[in-house]
C-alpha cells in the first residue's frame, strides 16, 4: 500500500504481503484462529527511519520478530537486500542476522540476569568474530562509552543498573556488530520522559554516525514524530497510512490515525501556560 | 571459593557441611573406619548396650551397629548418588528435547511421561522389580523409571517458559547458536532449579531404597543398609528402642545435611538474591 515498485533495488528490508495468526484455545476446547497481520506491505531504506504506530495489540512487535527473522509469517515473504529470508542459504542469512538486531522494551528481561554488562555486550561479538580477550576488552569500553556509559559498569550486573542506563546497555549490545537495521520495540515505552529523550537523542547520534535505520515501533507518537522521518500506522493487522513526516501533505489522514493524534497528552507548554495564568490571577 | 563464602554466610551451614563432608568421607572410607566386620555374626554378643567393645551396642544377630551405619552410608549414599545422577541425565534430555522442539516430539515424548505418571511410584517400582529380578541395580533402574517423568515435565515447563523470553530472543538475535544458547542461557537457570529439588528429594529417595529393601526387594541381607536396619530393628522398638534410633538419626542427620546446602545454594544461583545478601 505504501511502497514504491521502483524503489525495491534499494529497500534493506521489504515485507511483501505479510500474514500472521495465533491459535487460541487448547485442544478440547474450540480453537479460533486470530488473525493479527493481513497483508503487511512496508518497505525500509538504508538509513532511513520508519516509525511505526499502532494501538496495543494492533500486531506491532509481531511485525518486529517477523522482521528479525526470529517468527515466520504465515503467508508472504521478508525480503532482505532483494532476497527472501526463509530461502536464503545458510551463510547469506548469517549475514542478515548480523545486520539486524533489536532493543526491546523491557531492558531487565531482554538480558540475562547471569551475565554482566560486559557479558551481555561481548555475546554478539563472540558469536561473529574471533578476537583475543584483550581486542574484545577494547571494543566492549568502546561500545559502552559509545552509549555513555563508564567502562567500569563492564563487571556490573543488570540489577545494578537503572533502567536507562540497562537500555543503553542493550543499544550497546544492538549495535555491537554495526547492524543496518535495529528494531526498535518500544525501546523509550518504559522510561520517564527525561531518559527517554536523552535515550532518543542517542539513537539519533548513532544513526548519524553509523547511518543505520531503524524500525521503531511505538505506541507514542511524540516519540515517533522526534525521531522517524517516515510513519507507517498499523491499524487492523493493515498498514493504513504510510506518512513522509520530511514533507508537508495536503490530504486528511487516516481515521485510526486521527484518533491517535486526538489521544495525545497536551504539550508541557500548555501546562506551563495555565500555570503562569494561575500565578497571575 | 565463591561458593564456599556463601555456604559459610549462613550459620546452619557450619553444622550441615561438616556432616555431609563427614558422610561423605565414611562411605568413602568404611573399610577402614569400621571397627568390626558388619556382617559378622556374633550370637552370644547378641543386642549388647552400647559400651566399651561395640561403640553402639550389637544387633538381634550379635553385628557391630557402628560399623553396620559405616558401611550403610556407602550403600544409601552411593545409590541415592547414583539415581539422582540418572534421573538429572534422562529427564534433562527428554525435558529439554520436548521443549525446544514441541510438535509431534513432545506429544510423544509427554504421552511416555503421562504412563509413568499415572501409577503410584512405589506400585511401580514394585512391578518394575518383580519384572527385572530383586537386587541393588534393579532398585535403582526402578526408582529412576518411576521418577524420571516428573523432573522432565518440570524441566520441561522451565523450556517453555524460557524460550520465549526477551534475552532468549535477543541472544538468538545476536547469532548465538542454538546449543550455545542452551549452554550458556538455559541450562545455567534448569540446572539452579533441578539442583534444589534434587537436595530436596535425596531423603525421599533413600527412604525409597530402604522401604524397598524393608520389603525384601532392594539391598539383601546380609548387606548393611540404614533401612533394612530400621526394619530388623522394629521388633525390639520396646524393648531396645536404641536399635532403631541409631539409623533413624543417621537417615534424619544424612537428609538434613544435604537439604541445608541445597538450599543455600539454590539461593546463591539466583543473581537477586545473592546482591541482597552481599
Amino acid at each position: 500500500m505504501g511502497t514504491c515498485e521502483k524503489k525495491d533495488a534499494m529497500d534493506l528490508l521489504k515485507f511483501d504481503g505479510i500474514h500472521k495468526s495465533y491459535t487460541r484455545g487448547g485442544m478440547f476446547g474450540d480453537r479460533q484462529r486470530h488473525a493479527v497481520l493481513k497483508g503487511v506491505h512496508l518497505s525500509i531504506a538504508p538509513g532511513s527511519c520508519i516509525g511505526l504506530l499502532g494501538r496495543s495489540g494492533s500486531g506491532k512487535s509481531t511485525l518486529g520478530r517477523i522482521a528479525l527473522g526470529i517468527e515466520a509469517p504465515d503467508a508472504g515473504t521478508v525480503l532482505y537486500d532483494g532476497a527472501a529470508i526463509d530461502q536464503m542459504p545458510a551463510a547469506r542469512f548469517r549475514d542478515f542476522r548480523r545486520n539486524n538486531q533489536v532493543v526491546f522494551q523491557n531492558s531487565l528481561g531482554s538480558v540475562n540476569p547471569r551475565f554482566t554488562a560486559g557479558q551481555i555486550v561481548a555475546e554478539p561479538l563472540k558469536n561473529f568474530k574471533s578476537s583475543t580477550a584483550a581486542a574484545l576488552k577494547e571494543k566492549i569500553n568502546d561500545l559502552l562509552t559509545q552509549v555513555g556509559l563508564r567502562r567500569e559498569d563492564a563487571d556490573k550486573y543488570p540489577h545494578q543498573f537503572s533502567g536507562g542506563e540497562l537500555q543503553r546497555v542493550c543499544i550497546a549490545r544492538a549495535i555491537a556488530l554495526n547492524p543496518r537495521l535495529i528494531v526498535l520495540d518500544e525501546a523509550v515505552s518504559s522510561l520517564d520522559m527525561v531518559v527517554q529523550s536523552r535515550i532518543i537523542d542517542l539513537l539519533m547520534a548513532l544513526r548519524d554516525a553509523a547511518g543505520i535505520a531503524y524500525l521503531f515501533i511505538s505506541h507514542d507518537l511524540r516519540v515517533l514524530a522526534k525521531i522517524a522521518d517516515r510513519l507507517a500506522v498499523l491499524h487492523d493487522g493493515r498498514i493504513v497510512e504510510d506518512v513522509d513526516l520530511t514533507e508537508p501533505r495536503q490530504q486528511a489522514y487516516h481515521p485510526a490515525l486521527i484518533e491517535l493524534i486526538g489521544a495525545v497528552l497536551p504539550p508541557i507548554s500548555e501546562w506551563s501556560k495555565r500555570r503562569n495564568e494561575a500565578i497571575c490571577v | 571459593m565463591h561458593l564456599i563464602k556463601t555456604l559459610l554466610r549462613r550459620k546452619l551451614n557450619w553444622v550441615a557441611l561438616p556432616l555431609m563432608l563427614l558422610f561423605g568421607f565414611t562411605a568413602l572410607l568404611a573399610p577402614w573406619l569400621a571397627p568390626h566386620d558388619p556382617e559378622q555374626v556374633d550370637l552370644s554378643q547378641r543386642l549388647a548396650a552400647p559400651g566399651a567393645g561395640h561403640l553402639l551396642g550389637t544387633d538381634h544377630l550379635g553385628r557391630d551397629i557402628l560399623s553396620r551405619l559405616i558401611w550403610g552410608a556407602r550403600v544409601s549414599l552411593g545409590s541415592v548418588l547414583i539415581i539422582i545422577s540418572l534421573v538429572m541425565l534422562l529427564s534433562l534430555v527428554v525435558g529439554c528435547a520436548s521443549g525446544f522442539m514441541g510438535g509431534i516430539t513432545d506429544s510423544v515424548l509427554m504421552r511416555i511421561c503421562e504412563v509413568f505418571l499415572s501409577f503410584p511410584t512405589f506400585i511401580l517400582a514394585m512391578f518394575l522389580i518383580a519384572v527385572l529380578g530383586m537386587g541393588m541395580t534393579n532398585v535403582v533402574l526402578a526408582i529412576v523409571l518411576t521418577h524420571w517423568a516428573w523432573y522432565a515435565r518440570i524441566i520441561r515447563s522451565l523450556v517453555l517458559g524460557m524460550k520465549h523470553r526477551e534475552y532468549i530472543l535477543a541472544a538468538r538475535v545476536a547469532g548465538t547458536a542454538p546449543w550455545r544458547l542452551f549452554v550458556r542461557h538455559l541450562a545455567p537457570s534448569i540446572l539452579a532449579q533441578l539442583l534444589i529439588l534434587a537436595t530436596l528429594d535425596i531423603g525421599h529417595m533413600m527412604l525409597h531404597v530402604s522401604g524397598l529393601s524393608f520389603l525384601g526387594l532392594g539391598v539383601q541381607p546380609p548387606t548393611p543398609e540404614w533401612g533394612v536396619m530400621i526394619s530388623d530393628a522394629r521388633q525390639y522398638i520396646w524393648t531396645y528402642p536404641e536399635q532403631i534410633l541409631f539409623p533413624g538419626a543417621m537417615i534424619f542427620l544424612a537428609v538434613m545435611a544435604f537439604n541445608i546446602p541445597g538450599d543455600t545454594l539454590r539461593d546463591s544461583l539466583d543473581p537477586v538474591i545473592r546482591a541482597e545478601e552481599v
